[in-house]
């Protein structure tokens, strides 16, 4: 969530809110004979107010579980998860009077501290690593469908350098995969069969001939270095020696360079196609990597705020009944 | 599939000899030629009980002629057992609490079509239509199945992409069953140089398809068994080939037209181009608005500027005044001379009667004399105080076709006479309303799409591909986290669980457009479905009704990739483990019956929009730039084409671009010519655009490290464009020179960093 002019009014709200609650603390606290706690009048009104908020906060949740609920878009509920957060966390510090305490109630502030900063934390993220990735990331994919999409440059990539070394010997299932944008219905197993068998003979082609004669010498080179240098890193994990190699658009192109003055120029179309593979498999792993930091931190921001809930449930049984 | 594949296909069963053909009664009266000219076209197959014909969905380009037994014909794929959208399921004594938590889930608002409107019957090649709830029908000796396949094979040949018909339905043999399976050639001939063959299959069509075919059209449901008689005798019915023009938008309506085979366009014409407006398929009808009684529009002109009033004059009387009470009315508030109930008016012949009430107290003026009833003819006017009233035509209700309707393939087509017409209105007032209200629809509809396409030329607005929907969803890059809430969203709206959002697809500037309907201006997805599945609500969206047989047709038509075909369970009585999958379409049908599309609403960071293309990147996009000056002789050329705004200021004009690239030749930018951005285009921001390595700049190459946080800025004053360097570490140079402030010219040359652009001023229009 970009925080821009559109909050203004969750911020001027809860400021004013903020101000009003402060008044009411400095006022409890001058008047009150041993100072601010939490069991007093007050004390409980700011705790009451606070795990209001926490409750509604919580709440997000279940109203992303029903898109079409006429109770306000989600990004208000975003919106108010923020501030409304940030203010909870403010009446039960007054609450506390400022105090850390001990046991359960240390816990619990400990637990708020860390659920307050991840949040803070996330929203800086959200701001920042969006626009980031569009600017590193252009061909970016969907996350769930990268190891596909990986595989796919594999194949592709496999095919292109069989052009020059015929086959490669690489045995993987051609599993077919629904692809965006439309899939081809085969009523008649007859029709499938045809279309299977057509391409079948193109592959067959590929792999008993080099269909690009480079001579032997250059064929081996290029099956060497595909397969040692570039195919491992055309896999979901790849080896810290080709994630090296490959590490930046420039260093990618700088290997290619090399592979261009050793190779002839027969080879060079396939080898920028190799480059764009590669690069393409670059930016994924790169996209891999933001999309973990843009979602890492709710592994640590939902669960505490789950365990918080229900600790503050028997933090205000316990102080209650005894 | 070629054309010898389909022109000299092995049929198998018993091939007959031009002997044993001409000695068939059925064929009596066709010229042995024809046999002898395509030998083998032509098999007689026998099946048994229980044997099926054909599948549904599958390809075949052939057709059958019954010569005895029956068959059923039926959709094998059951009608989905699952809806597009959720519904609440409230029982019991828990009702009152399901309705609350429905509410707060949000549940959908039925928008579905009246009763009236409501398809009963899905339409299939064959000579009859199938029930929606039982779709299972019976076929008998003299009829045909696989017409539109067939006769649709034969112009393949002539297309670069062709476009099969698949099966419509299923065909089980009921009885011993004994068919004639004929090749597109023959069957053409057959038909169109055989009158007898050609006139018994009318004949039988007449006597025992039409009157259920014209009540399985929802509005003709009620007409009765003695009007539908009558009628049998005096249709029309009529063949056109693929491509002929059928009715012209500005003749004069003489016909009603009901779909018996095929599919029609119906398009607009519009100052640069045609619009289409829609696909009719079987069961559809057109032509009815031209035929329905005439509406008048009446206007009432004040002295003062911004005294205007105007209504709709029709069937119903309207009642005119400064504050009439009536259901129908015309008010004109500000003349103290119009009493508060001063006249009425009514339709009579191609006139409106006007007529003064006992209340209205001064006179009405009509040619200059004072009348009490008068009537009045289209463009003459009548005054009354110091306001004047005038006459004029209602245009989509004129006596005159609104739209041009083309045959796409080969049409068959109910022909109903005008005043055959009118007298099944006269005599059926249910039939009137409903074909009023489906009128009334269409005329909304048409207007919608008119009003989004007002702009220079038509042409430039179809040009880009983005401007082909009216409807679009963008994801913002900048805001998405890629947090797939949208997608959820999808999933959670349909009940079968099934997205039709997918996250992914071409980008323009920070937006994505992703892979969902566009809802275009001519969709193309329409025009092959073989039972009438898809087509377009009143809302202009794209549905996929539930009788889909997933043959993928639409799919593969959709320019966009956006019609997907997936498997989905049919739940009807079993469990999920125990379901069928069956293959179906499905599309974004917009969210149709929520109130805004829930993809939208279920983003938490307000990264999914759904925009009208045309006004979000002329307004959203380009912004305040869209003023600008325009050379006179050139609005002068164009003036035959677009009226000028009245409110227009003396020195500029303000044009509405409808055409990304046409918007973007014209605003100020400037061109990576090396560095980061090399070949791209970067727009220029209205009053100034930053540039640097810091995410505040509104340009960022943070992968230049010779770059400083914000290293320069480019203003935009009185149509003067200034680079001004923001004391850089490097600074920045202006061809070639260093620069703290420089006015800028059309081609040259900024350098920072490691990055070289080519500024390039625009030019207006």
């Amino acid at each position: 969530m970009i925080v821009d002019s559109t909050h203004r009014s969750w911020i001027l709200g809860c400021t004013a809110v903020a101000m009003a609650g402060t008044a009411g603390y400095l006022g409890y606290a001058w008047l009150s004979a041993n100072g601010p706690s939490g069991g007093s009048i007050p004390g409980l009104i700011f705790a009451s107010a606070g795990t209001g908020l926490i409750v509604f906060e919580c709440l997000l949740s279940l109203r992303k579980k029903y898109p079409a609920s006429p109770l306000g878009r989600v990004s208000w509920w975003l919106r108010a998860h923020v501030w409304l957060g940030l203010l909870s966390l403010l009446l039960i510090l007054m609450h506390s009077g400022f105090s850390w305490g001990h046991g359960l109630a240390a816990l619990l502030m400990w637990l708020f501290a860390i659920i307050t900063v991840s949040g803070i934390f996330g929203l800086v993220l959200q701001n920042w690593l969006p626009r980031r990735m569009m600017e590193l990331v252009r061909r970016e994919a969907l996350y769930d469908q990268i190891p596909m999409v990986v595989w796919q440059l594999r194949m592709e990539a496999d095919e292109r350098v069989e052009f020059l070394t015929a086959d490669l010997g690489m045995l993987e299932d051609l599993t077919e995969f629904v692809r965006a944008g439309g899939v081809k219905q085969y009523f008649d197993p007859a029709q499938k069969a045809g279309a299977a068998e057509k391409q079948q003979v193109f592959v067959d082609k590929r792999k008993a001939v080099r269909q690009i004669d480079i001579g032997d010498e250059a064929a081996g080179a290029m099956r060497a270095h595909y397969l040692e240098e570039v195919r491992p890193f055309l896999f979901e994990k790849t080896t810290p020696y080709t994630s090296k190699l490959f590490a930046t658009a420039d260093k990618g192109a700088a290997y290619f360079s090399h592979l261009k003055t050793i190779l002839p120029v027969a080879a060079h179309d396939v080898l920028a196609d190799l480059e764009a593979i590669c690069e393409e498999r670059r930016q994924l792993a790169v996209q891999s990597t933001l999309h973990a930091w843009l979602h890492g931190w709710l592994y640590v921001h939902v669960p505490l705020s789950m365990a918080f809930l229900v600790l503050t449930a028997v933090h205000a049984v316990i102080s209650l009944r005894y | 599939m070629a054309k010898d594949v389909i022109l000299a296909a092995d049929l198998g069963g018993t091939p007959l000899s031009a002997e044993e053909l001409a000695a068939v009664p059925d064929f009596a009266g066709i010229r042995p030629q024809i046999w002898e000219k395509f030998p083998g076209a032509i098999t007689k197959k026998t099946y048994s009980p229980g044997q099926f014909l054909m599948h549904e969905g599958e390809s075949g380009t052939t057709a059958f002629y019954i010569l005895s037994g029956l068959v059923d014909i039926f959709i094998d794929s059951p009608v989905a057992g699952v809806s597009a959208t959720k519904g609440i399921k409230s029982k019991g004594l828990f009702g009152g609490i399901t309705k609350i938590t429905a509410y707060i889930k949000g549940s959908p608002v039925s928008r579905t079509e009246p009763g009236r409107l409501a398809r009963t019957h899905i339409p299939i090649d064959a000579a009859v239509d199938l029930p929606m709830g039982n779709p299972i029908a019976e076929l008998k000796a003299g009829d045909m199945i696989g017409e539109l396949a067939a006769l649709a094979a034969l112009k393949q040949d002539r297309l670069k992409r062709p476009k099969f018909y698949p099966r419509s339905a299923t065909v089980r043999a009921k009885t011993d069953v004994v068919v004639f399976e004929m090749l597109p050639n023959i069957l053409n001939n057959v038909l169109y140089n055989a009158p007898a063959f050609k006139e018994r299959l009318n004949t039988s069509y007449r006597n025992r398809a039409l009157a259920n075919h014209l009540r399985s059209v929802p509005v003709f449901a009620g007409l009765s068994d003695k009007f539908l008689d009558s009628l049998k005798g005096r249709v029309e019915l009529v063949d056109v080939p693929p491509g002929e023009v059928i009715v012209r938008q500005g003749d004069v309506a003489d016909a009603f037209y009901l779909i018996r085979m095929g599919f029609v366009k119906v398009a607009q014409d519009f100052p640069g181009g045609e619009l289409v407006l829609t696909y009719l398929s079987r069961s559809s009808y057109f032509g009815e608005m031209g035929l329905l009684p005439p509406a008048f529009r009446v206007r009432a002109r004040g002295p003062q500027p911004g005294q205007n009033a105007e209504g709709a004059v029709a069937g119903q009387t309207v009642r005119c005044g400064r504050a009439p009470e009536s259901e129908r009315t015309l008010v004109v508030a500000w003349d103290e001379f119009i009493s508060r109930e001063h006249f009425e008016m009514r339709v009579e012949g191609n006139q409106i009667r006007v007529k003064r009430l006992p209340s209205g107290r001064n006179p009405i003026i009509f040619r200059m004399r004072p009348a009490d009833s008068f009537l009045v003819p289209i463009g003459e006017e009548f005054v009354i105080g110091n306001t004047t009233f005038e006459v004029s035509a209602d245009a989509l209700q004129s006596g005159r076709r609104t739209a041009t309707c083309t045959a796409v393939d080969y049409v068959q087509l109910v022909r109903i006479k005008a005043e055959d017409f009118s007298l099944m209105l006269d005599e059926h007032p249910e039939v009137k309303t409903g074909i009023i209200e489906v009128a009334r629809t269409r005329r909304q509809m048409d207007a919608q799409i008119l009003n989004r396409v007002q702009t220079l030329s038509l042409t430039n607005f179809l040009e880009q591909e983005l401007m082909q929907g009216q409807n679009l969803l963008l994801i913002d890059l900048e805001r998405c986290t890629r947090c797939d809430e949208c997608v959820k969203a999808c999933i959670g709206t349909h009940e079968d669980s099934v997205t039709r959002l997918i996250r992914d697809g071409m980008r323009f500037d920070k937006y994505l457009v992703p892979t969902s309907c566009r809802a275009c201006m001519d969709p193309l997805c329409m025009t092959r479905c073989p039972v009438g599945a898809i087509r377009r609500k009143a809302s202009l969206d794209i549905v996929i009704e539930n009788w889909c047989i997933g043959c993928s047709n639409c799919a593969s038509d959709c320019p966009y990739g956006n019609i997907n075909v997936t498997l989905i369970p049919d739940l009807k009585g079993g469990t999920a483990q125990k379901a069928e999958f069956n293959p179906k379409a499905i599309v974004c049908d917009l969210c149709v019956d929520y109130p805004e599309p829930n993809c939208v609403r279920a983003c938490p960071h307000d990264a999914a929009l759904r925009v009208e293309p045309k006004t979000f990147f002329a307004h959203g996009l380009a912004g305040s730039q869209l003023a600008v000056a325009v050379d006179p002789r050139k609005q002068v050329e164009k003036a035959a084409e677009v009226p000028e705004p009245a409110a227009a200021p003396a020195h500029a004009v303000t044009q509405m671009l409808s055409n990304i690239s046409e918007l973007l030749a014209m605003m100020p930018r400037i061109k990576a010519t090396a560095g980061l951005q090399a070949g791209h285009t970067l727009q220029l921001r209205f009053p100034e655009t930053t540039f640097g390595r810091s995410a505040e700049a509104d340009y960022r190459f943070a992968d230049d490290d010779q770059v400083s946080r914000l290293h320069c800025k480019i203003t935009t004053e009185s149509g003067r464009y200034t680079v001004h360097d923001l004391n850089s570490t490097n600074g920045t140079r202006l061809n070639g020179n260093p620069v703290s402030e420089a006015k800028l010219q059309n081609g040259d040359v900024i350098e920072f960093g490691g990055q070289r652009f080519e500024f390039l001023e625009g030019h207006p229009v």
